[in-house]
């Protein structure tokens, strides 16, 4: 990991790796295209600045996208995590479709695009949980750190947010 | 809402477990349960097949979410100027 006394080609090139990833978490942390792209250039900037206090070899990923969520924070713009309603697991399982009676959805949920849209209709703490696990592949421990959450409490928000996503699936495909 | 008991494990359960289950973090044994309930439930069956399918699915968006030029310009230029 390139420091701020240290090698920017180094420095480039881990930009170059993680830019895209890291577009597509502050967006989703974002109200708007332009916050992303400030908290984007933040996140970098203050990992550049900051390299320094990395205590490598751990995840660099993990540490970046700290920065980035508290760069969003700084800006007091960051999505306010809205409160999810509070559902019981049942109640949440039944719109998501778990009850007898229900037809499974078609093939049409294997449809990316769709899913996708699902995605970002979803409150922001869902959003986020799914995009580091489900898209950016992080794992629970790394996503545990990164949202400074417990084990436990990373592995709720994650369950809930599957079945919400799956809930918004099935109330647009039954308004299709 | 359902909640049967199915081959000793109640729908609810797997409801609370499915993403463990599908995850492959259950204990093998208790692993065997879900699947021996799963395998004899249709509505637990035909649910956690729509859950891993839409979850297959987000797991391949990940768009290119390329930055446009002039915005990596604007991030190559601050960098530049640090």
């Amino acid at each position: 990991m390139a420091s701020a006394s240290g090698d920017r080609a180094s420095y480039n090139e881990f930009v170059t790796r993680h830019q895209a990833a890291l577009f597509r978490y502050t967006k989703a942390i974002s109200t708007s295209p332009s916050e992303a792209e400030e908290a984007l250039q933040q996140a970098f900037v203050s990992a550049w600045l900051g390299a320094g206090s990395f205590r490598g070899p751990g995840d660099a990923r993990g540490w970046l996208f700290r920065i980035a969520r508290n760069a969003g924070h700084k800006m007091h713009r960051l999505r306010a995590g809205q409160p999810s309603e509070h559902e019981s697991l049942e109640e949440l399982g039944c719109h998501a479709g778990w009850d007898a009676g229900l037809a499974p959805l078609s093939e049409r949920i294997a449809d990316r695009q769709w899913v996708s849209q699902a995605l970002t209709a979803l409150p922001p703490d869902d959003q986020e949980i799914l995009l580091l696990i489900e898209v950016e592949g992080f794992s629970l421990l790394e996503s545990a750190e990164t949202l400074n959450l417990s084990l436990p409490a990373i592995k709720s928000r994650l369950h809930r947010a599957r079945l919400r996503l799956v809930a918004a699936l099935r109330k647009d495909a039954n308004h299709a | 809402m359902h909640s049967r008991l199915v081959a000793g494990v109640r729908c609810d359960e797997v409801l609370a477990e499915l993403s463990d289950f599908l995850d492959g973090s259950l204990a093998p044994e208790r692993e065997q349960q879900l699947r021996a309930h799963v395998a004899e439930c249709n509505a637990c069956e035909c649910f956690g097949a729509d859950v891993q399918t839409a979850l297959q699915a987000l797991r391949t968006t990940r768009e290119a979410a390329s930055l446009s030029d002039d915005l990596s310009e604007r991030l190559a230029q601050r960098i530049k100027d640090l």
